[in-house]
C-alpha cells in the first residue's frame, strides 16, 4: 500500500487530497498534515473583514470532512523535508510539529511514496516594521486578521457617526507584495459599506499600492476590447476609483508603518509619508520555511527551495532579462527536478520569475506586485498534480496532466460592493494567466477570451462561487461537478 | 510620477480619468440587463474553464 503525504489544506492541497483519494480509493493512503483546525473560503474574508459575513461562513471544522472522505489528517505543521530517509529511516518522510492543543509541539515522522507541498504562503508582515495585525495595520489573510479589521472599521464608523472625519488606507505593505486584487475588493467594498453607514462623507479613502500603474495586479494588467477600443485595466480601475471618489497612490513600497502613518519610498526614489485612523495593508508573501535534509542529514534547503521559501519545481529558473522570459518557463507539472516523488502546488511553488515588468527605484528598492497565484489556477495545479501520482501508484499508463499557468486561463471575480440588489462585481477572465508572446505577439494573451464588466451580476457570480467552493471542500453531495 | 497628471504623490478627484455615463451606471444594476449578463459571463467563465482544462492553446497540440 502506497502513502501520499499532502502539506497544506488549503485551496490546492485541498483539492489535492479529495482527488487523490476518490481516485485511489482503499487501495492506497492519503494523509494531509495542515496546522489549522479549520478550511477557510480565503477570497470571503473580503467579506467578513467589512462585516458582510460571520467568520462562520467562510470556514468549517476539517476533520470530519476528512474522516468522510477516509483521509488521514494531522493537524500539525510540516519542519522539514527528509526526501532520501535518513540513517535510521529508509524511506522518505517529513516531519512534522503538532499543532493540536491535546499534542502541541510533539514532533513526529510521516514517511510517504509521494509528498505534495501546498503549504501556501507565510504572511510576511516581518519584511516591514510596523506591518500587520502586531504592528499598526490591518489584514484579511485570515479570519481572525479579517474579524479584527472589521472591528476597527466599525469602531471608525462609530466615531464618524458623531461627526469625526476618518482616514482610511488600503492597499499593499511592501515593493514586492502580491495579491492586489484582494486590497481591490476590500477598498471597493469599504467604500460600499461606508456608503450604506451613511457615513461616506466623512470618509477618506486612500489606496496605495506596489503596482507601476492601477489595474496592474501582478500580471502587468489585461487588455480588453470595449468601446471599439482594445483597453487596458488601468483605465477601468482608475474610472472605478474616481467614481467612488477613492485617492491613490502607486509604484510605492511601505518603509514602516507607524501608529496614525505610514513612510514610503516610490518608484522615482522619493520619500514620503500618508496619514490614517484605519489601514488594511496586505504583507508580502514567502515560503513557510521548510527545510530539507538528505540521508546523512546535511542541509539541502538551498537546493530545494529559492531563496524566497518557494519550493522549485519544473521551471526554467535562468535569470534572463524581462525581454527574453518566456511562457515556457512556467512549470507543467510541478514536479521537483531532483525529486520525482516531490510536488509544489498553488502559493507553494517558486515561480519563475514574475509576470508584471521587475522594476527598482534609483536607490535600488525593488518595486512591482509579484506574480498572482490565485484560487483557480492553484487548484488546477493541485488536481493535475494528483491525477499524475494517483495514475502513477495504479501504475496507469497514461500521458501526464500538465496544469502551466501559460496555457490556462483564470476567472476572477472582485466584489466591488455586496447587495442582493445593489451589489456590484467586476468579473473577468484572463486567457492565459501568463502572457505567451510568441502564441500572441502583441497582447500576450488571447483577446478574445479576456473580458471584464462591472455589474450586479457579477456580484451575483461571486456569492453563488462563495456558496459552490464551500460545498465543494464539505465533499457534500455532487461536490466532484463543481469546476476548480 | 508627474507624467500621468497626478497631483503630488497622491492622486485626489482626478480630472483626466474616464467616468462611466449614468445610462452605464444605471445599466449595472438594472435587473432585466443584469440577468442577461449573469448568463453571459457565467458562459463566458465556462467557456474559459475549457480551454484552461485542455492544457494547450487553441490549436495547440497536446505533448
Ligand atoms: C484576502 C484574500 C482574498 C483573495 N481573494 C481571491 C479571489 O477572490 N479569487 C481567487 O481566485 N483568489 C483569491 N485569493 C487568493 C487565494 O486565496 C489563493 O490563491 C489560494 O488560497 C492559494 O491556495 P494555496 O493552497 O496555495 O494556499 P492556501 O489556501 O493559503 O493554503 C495553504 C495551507 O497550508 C497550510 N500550512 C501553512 N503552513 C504549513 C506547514 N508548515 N505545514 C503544513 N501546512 C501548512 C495552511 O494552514 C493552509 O491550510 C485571495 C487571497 C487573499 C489573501
Amino acid at each position: 500500500m502506497g502513502r501520499v503525504v499532502v502539506l497544506g489544506a488549503g485551496v490546492s492541497g485541498h483539492t489535492a487530497a479529495a482527488f487523490l483519494k476518490k481516485w485511489l480509493g482503499h487501495s492506497h493512503d492519503v494523509v494531509v498534515v495542515s496546522p489549522k483546525e479549520k478550511y477557510n473560503w480565503i477570497p470571503s474574508n473580503i467579506w467578513v473583514g467589512v462585516g458582510c459575513m460571520k467568520p462562520a461562513q467562510v470556514e468549517f471544522p476539517i476533520k470530519p470532512v476528512y474522516d468522510k472522505f477516509g483521509i488521514e489528517f494531522h493537524q500539525a505543521r510540516a519542519v522539514a523535508i527528509h526526501p532520501e530517509g535518513s540513517a535510521d529511516h529508509d524511506k522518505p518522510f517529513v516531519e512534522i510539529e503538532y499543532t493540536e492543543p491535546s499534542r502541541d509541539g510533539e514532533r513526529a515522522r510521516l514517511a510517504y511514496d509521494h509528498l505534495i507541498n501546498a503549504t501556501g504562503p507565510k504572511l510576511n508582515f516581518g519584511a516591514t516594521k510596523g506591518l500587520g495585525p502586531e504592528g499598526h495595520s490591518h489584514s484579511v489573510c485570515t479570519t481572525e486578521h479579517a474579524v479584527a479589521c472589521r472591528d476597527a472599521v466599525h469602531e471608525a464608523i462609530g466615531r464618524m457617526k458623531k461627526g469625526e472625519r476618518q482616514r482610511f488606507l488600503v492597499g499593499t505593505g511592501h515593493g514586492l507584495c502580491t495579491c492586489q486584487g484582494a486590497a481591490f475588493e476590500y477598498v471597493t467594498n469599504l467604500e460600499f459599506v461606508l456608503r450604506k453607514h451613511g457615513v461616506r462623507d466623512k470618509a477618506e479613502i486612500t489606496w496605495l499600492s506596489n503596482e507601476y500603474c492601477l489595474g496592474d495586479f501582478g500580471m502587468g494588467g489585461i487588455y480588453i476590447k470595449r468601446g471599439g477600443y482594445i483597453t487596458h485595466s488601468r483605465i477601468f480601475t482608475e474610472s472605478l476609483f474616481a467614481e467612488r471618489g477613492l485617492n491613490w497612490i502607486f509604484r510605492a513600497h511601505v518603509n514602516e508603518v507607524c501608529e496614525d502613518r505610514v513612510l514610503f519610498e516610490t518608484l522615482d526614489g522619493t520619500d514620503h509619508e500618508e496619514e490614517f485612523d484605519v489601514a488594511m495593508l496586505l504583507p508580502p508573501f514567502a515560503g513557510v520555511g521548510l527545510k530539507a535534509h538528505d540521508r546523512k542529514g546535511g542541509d539541502i534547503t538551498e537546493r530545494l527551495f529559492a531563496p524566497n521559501g518557494f519550493m522549485k519545481v519544473d521551471a526554467d529558473y535562468s535569470a534572463k532579462p524581462y525581454e527574453e522570459w518566456k511562457a515556457s518557463d512556467w512549470p507543467r507539472y510541478y514536479v521537483n527536478p531532483e525529486y520525482s516523488n516531490l510536488y509544489a502546488v498553488g502559493i507553494a511553488f517558486a515561480p519563475p520569475h514574475p509576470i508584471s515588468q521587475p522594476r527598482k527605484s534609483p536607490r535600488g528598492t525593488p518595486i512591482f506586485a509579484t506574480p498572482p497565484r490565485t484560487g483557480m489556477p492553484s487548484a488546477m495545479m493541485g488536481k493535475a498534480v494528483a491525477s499524475n501520482i494517483a495514475n502513477a501508484m495504479l501504475g496507469r499508463k497514461k500521458s501526464p496532466h500538465a496544469a502551466s499557468m501559460a496555457r490556462m486561463g483564470a476567472g476572477c471575480v472582485a466584489s466591488a460592493g455586496a447587495g442582493l440588489f445593489n451589489g456590484t462585481a467586476a468579473a473577468m477572465t484572463v486567457y492565459p494567466v501568463v502572457p505567451d508572446f510568441d502564441a500572441y505577439p502583441e497582447y500576450g494573451r488571447d483577446l478574445s477570451h479576456t473580458f471584464g464588466e462591472i455589474g450586479l451580476a457579477g456580484h451575483w457570480v461571486k456569492v453563488i462561487l462563495h456558496y459552490m467552493f464551500m460545498h465543494k471542500a464539505q465533499g457534500k453531495p455532487g461536490w466532484t461537478l463543481i469546476p476548480e | 510620477m508627474a507624467e500621468i497628471g497626478t497631483e503630488g504623490v497622491k492622486v485626489v478627484s482626478p480630472k483626466f480619468a474616464p467616468r462611466p455615463t449614468g445610462w452605464v451606471v444605471f445599466l449595472r444594476t438594472f435587473l432585466p440587463w443584469q440577468l442577461f449578463r449573469f448568463v453571459w459571463i457565467n458562459l463566458k467563465m465556462i467557456h474559459m474553464i475549457r480551454l484552461s482544462h485542455g492544457g494547450v492553446l487553441p490549436g495547440e497540440r497536446k505533448h
